[in-house]
């Protein structure tokens, strides 16, 4: 992806969209941890401890980096920028130097939430002249639908997942214990080009309520073993969950199991842009009232029903009978009625989609079952 | 980067003691302070402060420690309650003090609890959001906040036997992924295979994470694991981590055709590598460094470095740290021409003098 192409116009767009809403200049503050804003406006992967952009209305971008690597890698890469400035350790240099810009206004601030609160008051004494204004509702909102750039990125992801199942499948039939069975899924999406992966897993029965990083439990017969898999590619994540057994499933497992598979199905046939999100989630916990499992899809026993995917593993919205949001074509869901249910536990099944006009296109191709290993 | 975590809690590793003995050094200073209540705030990037008190350090979202002058602990996380069986099992805290709230809002709830109307209020962690301190000033308006992070962190930077312990662990793993990154066979093989492959060996130990940034040929900087080809030199900064503590360990592996044209660089390298590992005093590490400046090195000196952050904002140390049990790390940096070299250590300082955890 290009600058003229690609982050020109992400940039232009994010500029229009924020003078409408009352925004001069944009400033973006990313960590470690939620690196996902200048990738999407410079494709650049930062290796430092944090990232800053600056945005200002005139269209020009400046970047703070955090490492000799950072400044060497955009000052070759990103030839366009305006500036690129060290930051020193004490969080000084990069907001002293954009005093000369004469900020005013109304400042949209991304990652406010992450800012360390040093930088966060350095700000405020040097742009005394603005307001800060979150930006991560606009920021959502534009990253919400996907082009099509994006969606091979994601579909790449999707193909890695089901190949990482795969491997957690064999590991499991192995014999390994949990921190192997996930050192090996890991390797896997590595050597596969994922750059991250996010995952997590529950090793046991009916007392696992939630899943968790791993323990050194080797799974017994008997056990289900659920995991959660998230490989990022070139930024862009996709999702896959599932469970299995080891060894024969019980009765109950199967049963529990069935209900899944029904509430994800009675989800992905309802789904096309324009659908409320709250039907989808509603589809899905239909299946499980009709079961008597209601209280099962409550805030005590799951967090949500699915949610948006994208350049971070868990984008809203998320999927809830409350949410006010509607499909849009080119969004990329995972659909998991993911919950704790009695005599079986905790289960999981989801797979990562992208919605169309007419339905979903259904991303990971892994088999929807409860396998016996 | 994303974050794995671990919840299992060894306790022939870190007792139910250990975290006593933290806890009381915490409300001495409290007391000292006339400080009312204790926030501690941490999220899945810097969880290392709560981890200190209460075992737990969140995989995912955030979490509040409230701690009482009494040394009454409360943990509130974003998480949901069905998260709350296996966080019983890594934590001292009891389970009724374990309470789940978006925005970790019902802090204040416990502050009320705890009989706190109004006074001096300490919090910890450089990253407390924004949104709950507005949140606590509208509860408790008049009260006076004050931040605790610096002398919180100065606590930490020395170490007890149980966080030494853990240390050496991930220096343990931190040296079996370095010798699957530094074995003659890497050359001509792609980056990321042969970092999937170190990185296995961090995993599949019990390493929660891993981290590695590298260069070889070409690249002359630092980067993430990519498919390229290794060619002529590898190097590499890796940080592993077990149980939330972190080793840092840095090499520089030549190639037979670069060691030929090379033979120099390789040599200074060898000595400083001998230098630093075979430094037991302050004074002979003290010359270590005075003699690689001199030659060009870049030198940074970090601490702490476990339970503490992969890539922390942390300020470099001025000074070689010399206070028993400190752990810290020490590397150094040196571009010959386009190509990269580093090496670095995780080091305690020791009753006489200094242990390199990662030789």
């Amino acid at each position: 992806m290009d600058f003229k192409k690609t982050y020109q116009p992400r940039m232009t767009f994010f500029s229009k969209t924020a003078r409408e809403n009352g925004m001069g200049s944009l400033f973006f503050y990313s960590n470690v941890w939620r690196r996902e804003m200048p990738r999407y406006l410079a494709g650049f992967n930062f290796t430092g401890p944090f990232n800053i952009l600056l945005v200002t209305p005139d269209g020009k971008m400046r970047m703070g980096v955090s490492s000799v690597s950072d400044y060497v890698k955009a000052k070759e890469e990103l030839p366009w920028l305006e500036e690129v400035i060290l930051e020193d350790p004490t969080l000084g240099k990069v907001v002293k130097a954009w005093e000369k810009l004469g900020l005013t206004g109304n400042l949209g601030v991304s990652g406010m939430d992450l800012i360390p609160v040093a930088l966060l008051k350095q700000m405020k004494r040097v742009f005394g002249g603005v307001t800060m204004v979150s930006l991560t509702e606009m920021e959502n909102r534009i990253r919400l639908t996907k082009s099509q750039e994006e969606l091979k990125r994601i579909r790449k992801a999707a193909a890695l997942a089901d190949k990482a199942y795969q491997t957690f499948l064999d590991s499991v039939a192995d014999g390994r214990n949990a921190y192997e069975i996930m050192a090996d899924v890991e390797r896997t999406v590595k050597r596969g080009g994922a750059e991250d992966n996010f995952m997590i897993v529950g090793v046991g029965n009916t007392e696992v309520m939630a899943m968790a990083p791993p323990t050194d439990r080797v799974p017994v017969k008997g056990d289900l073993i659920r995991t959660e898999i998230t490989p990022f590619v070139d930024g862009y994540c996709a999702q896959i969950c599932r469970s299995c057994v080891k060894g024969k499933p019980t009765k109950a497992q199967i049963k529990g199991f069935d209900i899944f598979l029904r509430s994800e199905e009675e989800a992905i046939k309802i789904m096309k842009a324009g659908v409320p999100v709250a039907e989808v989630a509603k589809a899905q916990n239909d299946v499980f009232r009709a079961h008597g499992l209601g209280d099962y899809v409550t805030v005590q026993y799951t967090r949500t029903r699915g949610h948006a995917l994208g350049l971070w593993q868990s984008e809203p919205p998320i999927i809830n009978e409350e949410s006010k949001a509607v499909l849009k074509e080119n969004q990329v869901m995972i659909v998991h009625p993911n919950t704790y249910i009695p005599d079986v536990g905790y289960l999981v099944l989801g797979d990562a989609m992208i919605v169309t006009k007419d339905g979903v296109e259904i991303l990971t191709q892994a088999d929807r079952e409860l396998k016996s290993v | 980067m994303m974050k794995r975590g671990f919840i299992h809690w060894d306790k022939r590793e870190i007792r139910e003691e250990d975290f006593q003995k933290r806890k009381e050094e915490v409300t001495a200073k409290m007391k000292e302070e006339g400080v009312a209540c204790l926030l501690i705030y941490g999220d899945v990037w810097q969880c290392d402060d709560i981890q200190y008190l209460s075992n737990f350090n969140t995989y995912t979202r955030d979490c509040l420690l409230v701690l009482s002058p009494g040394g009454k602990l409360s943990l509130v996380s974003s998480m949901t309650p069905r998260d709350r069986e296996w966080i019983v099992g890594c934590t001292p805290v009891p389970s009724q003090d374990i309470s789940f709230s978006a925005g970790l809002v019902k802090g204040s709830d416990i502050m009320k609890k705890g009989g706190f109307t109004s006074g001096k209020v300490g919090f910890v962690g450089r990253f407390f959001p924004k949104v709950l301190f507005d949140h606590l000033l509208k509860e408790f308006p008049g009260s006076e906040f004050v931040d605790l992070s610096e002398w919180y962190r100065t606590l930490r930077c020395t170490k007890d036997a149980a966080d030494i312990q853990l240390v050496k662990r991930a220096a343990l793993l931190a040296e079996h992924a370095a010798k699957v990154l530094t074995d003659p066979g890497i050359f001509k093989k792609k980056v990321r295979r042969v970092s999937a492959q170190a990185e296995w060996a961090v995993r599949s130990r019990g390493g929660e994470d891993y981290s590695l940034l590298c260069s070889t040929q070409k690249m002359a900087v630092l980067d993430f694991p990519d498919d390229r080809d290794i060619q002529g030199y590898f190097s590499f900064s890796l940080l592993s981590q077990y149980k939330g503590a972190w080793a840092v360990i840095a090499r520089t592996t030549v190639s037979p055709t670069t060691m030929k044209r090379r033979k120099e660089d390789v040599r200074a390298y060898s000595a400083l590598v001998s230098s630093i590992q075979g430094a037991e005093r302050l004074e002979d590490l003290e010359k270590g460094l005075k003699a690689a400046k001199a030659r060009g090195w870049d030198v940074e000196m970090k601490s702490p470095v476990g339970p503490d952050v992969p890539m922390s904002i942390t300020p470099g140390l001025e000074e070689i740290p010399r206070k028993k049990n400190m752990v810290f790390s020490l590397t150094f940096q040196k571009k010959m021409d386009q190509d990269l070299f580093i090496y670095g250590e995780t080091l305690c300082v020791g009753e006489e003098g200094y242990e390199v955890l990662t030789a």
